[in-house]
C-alpha cells in the first residue's frame, strides 16, 4: 500500500516537473515566477541582512593578522598614490576641458542605475546573480554591470519587469573583447565557469603577469576602458599558436552586494536588444 | 504535519539560497540543505511525507534561480526516491546506527544526483569531473547535517515497544 502511494507521488511529481518544463518559457509562467519572487523578496532580504554580519565574522575571524599587515601595505600605497595624485590633477585640468567638449556632442543619457544583489544563483554551474531592478527601472539586455572598485563584473542577460539576471564574466558562455592596458594587446576574455582566460592572443605578443585588462570597443557590445581583470599567468608550448593566459577578476564576485548598471551606453549591435 | 513539512521544506530552500551562500562562497562546496532535511525526515518519520518537501523546495529553489523550476523538481526527485527505497529495505531495523546510516546514504546519493542532474541540464557536464572534490565536500556537509538532524530528533521519538 505504502509502495503504491509512493509510486503515485513519484509519478505525479515527475509529470508535474515535465509540465513545468513545458510551460516555463511561456509569458504567464514567467509572470507567475516573478510574482512569487517578489513575494519572497522581503524574506530573502531579511535572511540575508540577518546572516551577513555573522558570515563576515565567521569567515574573517582568523584573518586579523593578515588584515593588519594588509592595512599597513595599503597605507603605504595610499601615501604613494597621494603624491601621484598631485601630478594627475594637473593633467586632469586639460582632460576636463576635452571631456566637456565631447559631452556636449553626445546625446543626453540617463544616469547609471544602482541595484542590490538579491541572490547568487545557487544552482551548480551557474555564474549568475539576480538584482532588484528590472525593465521598469530602465534595465535592458546587454548592459554592462560594474562591481566594487569600478570593475566590469558581467552583463545583463535577462530582464523582467522588476528584476534582472546578470551573467558574470566567469560564466562559461561569457566572452568579451579586451585589451591589455599597457601593451594594447587585444584578446577575448572568456569565462571558464570558475575563473577567466584571455584567448586569441598570438604567441610572442607583448603581455605579462599583472597586466591590467580593460574592455575594448571592438564588437560594439561594451564601452571601452572598463577594468575587467588582471593577468596571473602566461604560458605556451612551442607548438601553440596562442598564449594560454589566466586572468583573475579584479573584485570578489562572491561578496558583491551592490552593482552599478551602465544604461548610458547604446550598443550599435541591435541583435543584443532581442529577448533571449 | 502537512503544514509543518511544507514550512520546513520552504525554510530549507530559502536558507539554501540566502544564508548558505554567505558561508560557502563556492556553490560547488555548499551543502544541500533540502537533501539533508528529506534524509532526516524520511528516517525519523515516514518517507512518503518527504514528497511534499521535495515539491515545495524545488519550487522555491527554481524561482530563486535562473534555471527552470521543472529541472529542480527532477533533480530533487531522486532524493525522496532513495529515501523510500532505503526505508523499504530496512524498515524493520529501528536502531539508531541504522537510521544514521540510512540518513547518510540518502543525503549522500541524493546530493550527488542533484549536482549531476543540474550540472548536465546547465550544459556543463564537462565540469563534473573537475568539480568532483568540491562536490564531495558538499556531499559530506549534507551528510553531516542529516546525521545532526537524526541525532537531534531521535530523543523525541517514541521508542518501539517489544520484549527485547
Amino acid at each position: 500500500m505504502t509502495i503504491s502511494r509512493n509510486a503515485v507521488w513519484l509519478s505525479a511529481l515527475f509529470v508535474t516537473a515535465l509540465l513545468l518544463l513545458a510551460v516555463s518559457l511561456s509569458p504567464p509562467a514567467g509572470r507567475a515566477e516573478e510574482q512569487t519572487r517578489a513575494l519572497l523578496n522581503p524574506v530573502v532580504n531579511f535572511l540575508g541582512d540577518l546572516t551577513r554580519p555573522i558570515a563576515n565574522l565567521v569567515l574573517h575571524a582568523g584573518d586579523v593578522d593578515n588584515l593588519s599587515s594588509e592595512n599597513a601595505l595599503l597605507r603605504l600605497e595610499v601615501e604613494t598614490l597621494t603624491s601621484e595624485l598631485a601630478t594627475l590633477r594637473e593633467q586632469q585640468q586639460t582632460a576636463t576641458a576635452i571631456v566637456s567638449l565631447l559631452a556636449s556632442a553626445q546625446e543626453n543619457s540617463p544616469d547609471p542605475i544602482v541595484a542590490s544583489v538579491l541572490v547568487r544563483d545557487s544552482a551548480p554551474g551557474r555564474s549568475e546573480m539576480l538584482i532588484d531592478k528590472g525593465a521598469a527601472n530602465g534595465i535592458r539586455l546587454g548592459q554592462a554591470v560594474i562591481g566594487p572598485g569600478g570593475t566590469l563584473i558581467g552583463l545583463i542577460i535577462d530582464v523582467k519587469e522588476s528584476h534582472a539576471w546578470i551573467q558574470l564574466l566567469t560564466a562559461n558562455k561569457s566572452a568579451i573583447a579586451v585589451v591589455a592596458q599597457s601593451s594594447r594587446t587585444q584578446g577575448a576574455l572568456v569565462g571558464t565557469g570558475t575563473t577567466l582566460q584571455l584567448e586569441l592572443v598570438e604567441r610572442g605578443r607583448d603581455i605579462a603577469i599583472d597586466d591590467i585588462l580593460i574592455t575594448s570597443s571592438l564588437g560594439g557590445r561594451l564601452p571601452s576602458g572598463l577594468l575587467a581583470g588582471r593577468v596571473t599567468s602566461v604560458e605556451s608550448e612551442p607548438q601553440d599558436l596562442f598564449e594560454v593566459i589566466s586572468v583573475e577578476p579584479l573584485s570578489d564576485y562572491q561578496r558583491i552586494e551592490h552593482v552599478l548598471i551602465l544604461t548610458n551606453f547604446h550598443s550599435p549591435n541591435r541583435a543584443l536588444e532581442e529577448p533571449r | 504535519m502537512i503544514v509543518l513539512s511544507l514550512v520546513a521544506g520552504a525554510t530549507a530552500a530559502l536558507i539554501q539560497t540566502t544564508v548558505l551562500p554567505q558561508f560557502f562562497l563556492d556553490a560547488w562546496t555548499t551543502p544541500f540543505l533540502p537533501a539533508a532535511l528529506v534524509a532526516t525526515w524520511a528516517t525519523t518519520r515516514q518517507p512518503i511525507e518527504t514528497w511534499r518537501i521535495t515539491l515545495i523546495s524545488a519550487l522555491i529553489l527554481g524561482v530563486m534561480s535562473s534555471e527552470r523550476v521543472g529541472w529542480f523538481l527532477l533533480a530533487l526527485l531522486p532524493i525522496s526516491l532513495i529515501a523510500v527505497f532505503l526505508h523499504e529495505i530496512s524498515a524493520q531495523n529501528r536502531h539508531l546506527t541504522t537510521q544514521i546510516g540510512r540518513a547518510s546514504a540518502t543525503a549522500l546519493t541524493g546530493t550527488i544526483c542533484y549536482f549531476i542532474i543540474l550540472t548536465i541540464v546547465a550544459g556543463k557536464g564537462s565540469l563534473l569531473l573537475a568539480a568532483g572534490p568540491d562536490i564531495a565536500i558538499a556531499c559530506l556537509g549534507t551528510m553531516a547535517l542529516a546525521i545532526i538532524g537524526v541525532l537531534a530528533v531521535s530523543p523525541f521519538r517514541k521508542k518501539p515497544i517489544g520484549l527485547f
